[in-house]
C-alpha cells in the first residue's frame, strides 16, 4: 500500500491518466498517478488499454 | 485533408500556406519552434478561407464542457463478469483497424478533431497546439479529453455495427 498522504484514489487517477499518457503531467502527479497503478490492477489494466489505443490511435506517425 | 475534407481544397490550402510561410520566414526567431510555426500559418490560412467564403470558422466552434457525456470504451468493455475469463479490452483493440480510427476522427467536429490531430497525430504538447489554435491551454486540455471520449464512443458504434463486440454481447445473454 502506498502512503495514505499521497495516495489517489481510483476516481483521481482517471481524471488524470490521459494527461499521464500524454507526458502532461508535472512530475510530483506523475509520480502519485505511476504509484496507484503499480498498485491498483484495475487503473493498470485501463491505463495499458489506454496506452495501447493511444498508439493505434496514433496512426498517421506510426504509419 | 482534415480541415478541408477535399484533396484539391487541401492542397491548394498547403500551397498558400507554404508561399505565406516562405514569405514570413524572418519572422521565425527559433528553428526549433518550426513545427508549431508553421503549422500556426496553416490553421491561420483555413480559417482565412473559411471567413473569405463567409463561412464559420469550423475548428473555432464547439462546447469546451469538460466531464459532460464521457464515454470510455474500457468501461464498456470491461464488465466485471466478463473479466473472470476473458480479455475483451485485447480482443477489442486485435479487432480494431487502422480505417476504422481514420474514419472516426474524419467525422469528430472540427474543434476536436484538431486538437487530437496535433496533440495525439502529430505529438505536439498542449501547450504547442494551444498555440497553434490560438486558444488557451485549459481549452485544448478540455478538447483532447473531450475528442478521445467521441473517437472512443465513434468506434465503439462502429464495433457494435460492425459485430465487432458480439463475443462480448453472446457472454452477457449466456450470463443473464
Amino acid at each position: 500500500m502506498a502512503d495514505h498522504e499521497t495516495k489517489l484514489d481510483c476516481e483521481a487517477v482517471l481524471k488524470h491518466l490521459f494527461e499521464r499518457l500524454d507526458c502532461e503531467l508535472d512530475p510530483a502527479k506523475s509520480v502519485e498517478v505511476d504509484r496507484h497503478l503499480a498498485d491498483c490492477r484495475a487503473c493498470f489494466s485501463r491505463a495499458e488499454f489506454e496506452r495501447k489505443l493511444l498508439v493505434v490511435e496514433d496512426f498517421d506517425r506510426k504509419s | 485533408m482534415r480541415l478541408t475534407k477535399r484533396p484539391s481544397d487541401a492542397e491548394d490550402l498547403v500551397a498558400e500556406a507554404v508561399a505565406k510561410a516562405w514569405a514570413a520566414f524572418d519572422t521565425l526567431s527559433d528553428d526549433a519552434r518550426f513545427r508549431p510555426w508553421i503549422f500556426r500559418v496553416l490553421i491561420n490560412t483555413f480559417r482565412s478561407h473559411q471567413r473569405k467564403h463567409g463561412r464559420e470558422v469550423s475548428i473555432d466552434e464547439g462546447a469546451d464542457a469538460e466531464g459532460v457525456d464521457e464515454f470510455w470504451l474500457f468501461d464498456r468493455l470491461c464488465q466485471p463478469f466478463l473479466l473472470w475469463w476473458s480479455n475483451p479490452e485485447q480482443d477489442f483493440l486485435t479487432k480494431v483497424l487502422r480505417e476504422d480510427l481514420q474514419r472516426a476522427l474524419d467525422a469528430l467536429p472540427d474543434c476536436y478533431g484538431a486538437a487530437i490531430a496535433l496533440v495525439i497525430v502529430e505529438g505536439c504538447s498542449y501547450q504547442e497546439a494551444a498555440d497553434i489554435l490560438d486558444i488557451p491551454l485549459g481549452t485544448i486540455r478540455s478538447r483532447v479529453r473531450r475528442g478521445r471520449s467521441l473517437l472512443q464512443k465513434a468506434l465503439w458504434v462502429h464495433a457494435q455495427e460492425a459485430g465487432l463486440d458480439r463475443a462480448n454481447e453472446e457472454d452477457e445473454a449466456t450470463d443473464g
